[in-house]
């Protein structure tokens, strides 16, 4: 989907200014805004929330643990708003995997959600019998409020004849596609991005691309992004020419024939500056520029924002802001578009309490350069979570953002069992 | 030093030397293969820990490297490997003829036996073992207990297993899950393997403990052995044992009180006992578990046991937190029982405070090092994590196995990173020195010198990048030629599990360090390993590298190398 448009400058201009401010980007203290923990999990029931969370349209949050459950390899569940007079804050398990037969557990990423209020996502371990190499399910709600929800498999990785193996990346639904990637397993064991266009007989699989030919990008990191001509792009943490990963785009064949492969940026060239190790989701503005997040690199080697711009055959770079152990650092998840053109985002460490951030990045009044940070919420750890490691969701009504921390919280885990929080912008 | 007061039955009792057995060690030790064959039946190496294969004639440091070495295939298997895979060349496999096979063991309770040498003509495994019947039997969820999540998300085999070529079999100890109706167990089970079938050896398995809920097994004494909680870390150790055929099964524990069993390897009958901490709760950290990344349980080559606790109170009479102890397998003759004695031990002076700040000297396995000569001819190495508000010097410590010294009574100290270890150091006598090659966290790989003076105070070499989660180096060598020192990277951050990012597979030149290869240099990914887990160690032998992960068992070795 296309967003409101962030300032788009002269690329000189805006070079120029990259440059002459260096790491010096702005990072400005929390403005007033209220951050509260919506559910704190606990080791006996289910925990560490490792991806995102999804809301239906009566806004329920939905997500996935990576621990705990009835045979303690993860859940997905859901979490409801508070109930009128109260300001707690409901959470159920849908569904409890399992480590055995071929349904596939530990998820691994975060849900999609499609219109019905059918859930999708990859679990990272079990499927099939031989590869055990993750599982594309779809877990259907029940006709009665109450009942069980069902799961189905849509697809168990082979990595065989070119299929994939680990999927680490939520599902993205188009119309009746749903476009994937996998982190290993393809023609160069690199990963792959495939398609599945779900039918009455259970759908069709494809691979559309193999990641790690010759200088090609490898291991596919955040879920694939569409554009109207139905090109995917996303990022790989790993290949490239300086095999720090890169930004890829994936075209479709004009009639038949394989999908082409197009690397944008190759990551890690020079001094780093431009980052490396890029992680998580892209996102579009209106004008076809992309923005994500590289999870090292930049002028303190912890990260940055960027922007890629197209220009005649070719795509330029633009760092626009550079995280740091004081702004947070190491994002390991993709941003979010505000409406007004600022972006939201994670770091997985950082910020006073080195713990992880909730940052906001503001884009420049005029002209180019870096983009001004403000800090949302600087995790403590024990009372509110600790390492965030994936991307805010922000309700289009009320522009809250919710969001989850993988550690902290309390709740008996190692590490303590990660939570939900809520913030009020 | 006064008896164990439980496990020890008679101070009277005549201690009964255990002998290494033959075909486990490596110095001072002969092996029953022909050197150009060997085999790895143990955790790194031998019951000492040197991590050292010095039959290798295939690698050197001229062919290793990217342009001739890099991954071979792999095995996709069910669950993580934490254990180091085994190898025994030339086996007798049955209707599948000889092969060169691999031992695999999961998390998920599965032992794969794998063609060692191509996955193409051998796709499929040789024989494999499921220890679990879903839903009843499963592997132990981590999450069973308090902060065990460390292992994530089964547990069900962790301790590397060992093999006994004299009879053909590998011992596991498995950890399942078992419900029937509405009553949940928890069970550790011993399994005698024969190694050219799977299926289990007469008398196998042996109930180690089978109890509902928090309940536990006493085996005779005060302290409980609660398998709910109880995670079987170290590898195996097989030593050897007059009165006993086949030798002496050694398994340590952590998960609070930190146990010590041994078992009759030929009956599976338990033998004797040995727990670190009376478990009475106190101000402070930990009961003595036994984990040492998997390799806190040694034995040297006259037959004494040396094990390293993790923290916990230590009082020198029942509670061994933070501690070295020599333990000797002593036969009771009027009674014909065996006790686990304390002969001697080690604890750092800083004890009280390691307990404090749940600061294990036992994250680290000791290295039991080769006689050296001089006055203290017999060394342990010694790491463990280390704090500057406990030591401003954090420190290995380096203890003569002679006379270990008690409290503070390390020969001497050498220089470690200000975190310390939670790893397990290799040795190998090159032309030229010895090297004891060291894995701290966020540190280079360093090595130290050892000679009849004792061990260099300092490092004098180190690699040219760290590891952020430390390291258990092997070595590859012919002889004292050729020497080449393997180690894991595992990049996750350490909180994030099990982690996603490929466990990265170095190898340096045993005499200078320099990198010879690493698995991110050949281009377009075609050497990257699986996911990673913690505190694996590399099996190197017969010309190629076995490397466990989360999802797949990874082999390198000289190339063709298929993209």
């Amino acid at each position: 989907m296309l967003r409101s448009v962030p300032n788009l400058s002269q690329a000189f201009a805006r070079l120029t200014l990259v440059f002459l401010l260096g790491v010096f980007a702005l990072s400005l203290p929390a403005t007033a805004q209220t951050e509260s923990t919506i559910y704190s999990f606990t080791q006996h029931e289910s925990f560490w929330p490792e991806g995102g969370l999804v809301e239906d349209a009566g806004g329920n949050l939905y997500g996935t643990t990576v621990g705990g459950g009835t045979y303690g390899t993860g859940t997905v569940y859901e979490l409801s708003p508070p109930a009128k007079g109260s300001t707690t804050w409901k959470q159920t398990v849908l569904y409890n995997f399992q480590p055995w037969g071929t349904t596939g557990y530990t998820p691994s990423s975060e849900l999609a959600i499609d219109t019905k209020g059918d859930l999708f996502g990859v679990t990272w371990a079990g499927g099939d019998a031989r590869c055990h190499c993750g599982v594309l399910y779809e877990l259907v709600p029940p006709a009665k409020a109450g009942a069980a929800w069902t799961h189905l498999v849509l697809h168990a990785f082979t990595n065989t004849a070119n299929d994939g193996r680990l999927p680490n990346a939520p599902p993205v639904l188009s119309s009746s596609t749903i476009y994937g990637v996998t982190q290993q397993g393809g023609q160069y064991d690199s990963g792959i991005v495939y398609k599945f266009v779900p039918g009455k007989s259970g759908g069709t699989y494809s691979v559309l691309y193999s990641f790690g030919g010759n200088g090609d990008a490898n291991w596919p990191n955040g879920p694939v992004l569409l554009d109207s001509s139905g090109s995917l792009y996303g990022v790989t943490s790993l290949g490239g020419a300086f095999n720090s990963g890169a930004v890829y785009k994936l075209s479709p064949p004009q009639s038949s024939g394989p999908w082409t492969e197009f690397v944008l940026f190759p990551f890690g060239g020079g001094s780093q500056s431009s980052g490396i190790t890029p992680v998580g989701n892209l996102l579009f503005d209106s004008l076809g520029n992309l923005y994500g997040v590289a999870e090292s690199g930049g002028a303190s080697q912890l990260g940055v924002a960027y922007e890629l711009s197209p220009t005649t055959g070719s795509w330029t770079q633009y760092v626009l802001f550079n995280f740091s152990k004081t702004a947070g650092s190491a994002p390991l998840a993709g941003m979010t578009w505000n409406p007004n053109g600022s972006l939201y985002g994670t770091t997985s460490a950082g910020g006073s309490h080195t713990h992880g951030t909730v940052f906001q990045l503001t884009p420049p009044t005029s002209g180019g350069g870096l983009w001004t940070e403000t800090l949302l919420q600087q995790f403590t750890y024990a009372n509110n979570g600790g390492l965030p490691s994936a991307r805010v969701l922000r309700d289009a009504t009320t522009g809250y953002l919710y969001g989850t921390t993988y550690n902290g919280g309390g709740g008996g885990c190692d590490g303590d069992c990660g939570v939900d929080y809520q913030i009020i912008p | 030093m006064g008896p164990h007061p439980i496990q020890e039955l008679s101070m009277r009792s005549p201690r009964i030397p255990i002998m290494v057995l033959l075909f486990l060690g490596s110095f001072g030790v002969v092996s029953p293969l022909p050197a150009q064959t060997p085999s790895v039946l143990t955790r790194q190496n031998d019951n000492q820990h040197t991590g050292q294969n010095l039959h290798e004639t295939i690698l050197t440091p001229t062919n290793v490297n990217s342009g001739s070495f890099g991954k071979v295939f792999s095995y996709p298997v069910d669950g993580q490997i934490w254990t180091q895979p085994l190898y025994v060349p030339n086996l007798n496999v049955g209707t599948k003829g000889n092969h060169n096979v691999i031992y695999v063991a999961t998390e998920n309770a599965k032992v794969y036996a794998l063609d060692a040498d191509s996955a193409k003509k051998n796709p499929n495994p040789l024989w494999f073992t499921d220890f679990l019947n879903p839903p009843n039997v499963l592997a132990v969820p981590c999450d069973i207990g308090a902060g065990l999540c460390q292992l994530f998300p089964l547990v069900g085999i962790t301790q590397t297993p060992v093999i006994n070529l004299a009879n053909n079999t590998m011992y596991v100890v498995v950890r399942t899950q078992e419900t029937a109706g509405t009553v949940v167990s928890y069970v550790e089970r011993l399994h005698a393997l024969d190694i050219t079938t799977g299926f289990e050896q007469p008398g196998s398995p042996a109930v180690i403990c089978s109890a509902v809920d928090d309940d536990g097994c006493s085996f005779g004494g005060p302290v409980t052995f609660v398998p709910k909680v109880k995670q079987g870390r170290p590898g195996l150790l097989l030593v050897s044992e007059p009165g006993f055929s086949q030798g002496v099964l050694i398994m340590g524990f952590a998960g609070a009180t930190g146990w010590l069993l041994a078992y009759d390897a030929s009956t599976l009958q338990l033998v004797a006992t040995f727990y670190a901490s009376d478990g009475i709760t106190r101000s402070g950290h930990g009961y003595g578990g036994i984990w040492g990344a998997g390799g806190a349980v040694t034995a040297d080559s006259a037959g004494n046991l040396y094990v390293v606790t993790g923290d916990g109170y230590y009082d020198g009479v029942i509670n061994w937190g933070d501690s070295l102890i020599k333990l000797v397998l002593t036969l009771n003759s009027a009674t014909g029982t065996y006790s686990l004695v304390p002969a001697d031990y080690f604890t750092p002076s800083d004890e009280a405070c390691r307990f404090t700040n749940g600061l294990d000297l036992g994250s680290a396995g000791p290295l039991i090092l080769p006689a050296q000569g001089g006055a203290a001819p017999d060394l342990i190495f010694q790491g463990g994590k280390a704090l500057s508000l406990c030591d401003p010097t954090p420190s290995i410590y380096i203890v003569n196995r002679d006379n270990m010294g008690h409290v503070g009574g390390q020969v001497s100290l050498s220089g470690t990173a200000s975190a310390g270890s939670e790893s397990s150091p290799a040795y190998w006598a090159s032309a030229t020195a010895n090297y004891i090659y060291n894995g701290a966290d966020s540190d280079p790989i360093r090595a130290y010198t050892v000679s009849s003076s004792g061990v260099s105070a300092a490092s004098v070499l180190q690699t040219g990048n760290t590891f952020l989660n430390g390291s258990s180096p092997a070595v590859s060598a012919n002889g004292n030629s050729n020497g080449i020192v393997w180690a894991l990277d595992r990049i996750d951050n350490s909180d994030i599990l099990p982690g996603v990012q490929p466990i990265v597979l170095h190898a340096y030149n045993g005499t200078n360090l320099t990198e010879l290869y690493n698995t991110t240099q050949a281009a377009s990914g075609r050497d990257t390993a699986g996911p990673s887990v913690k505190f694996q160690v590399p099996t190197v032998v017969n010309g190629k590298v076995y490397v466990g992960t989360q999802s797949e068992l990874d082999v390198y070795g000289l190339c063709p190398c298929p993209q």
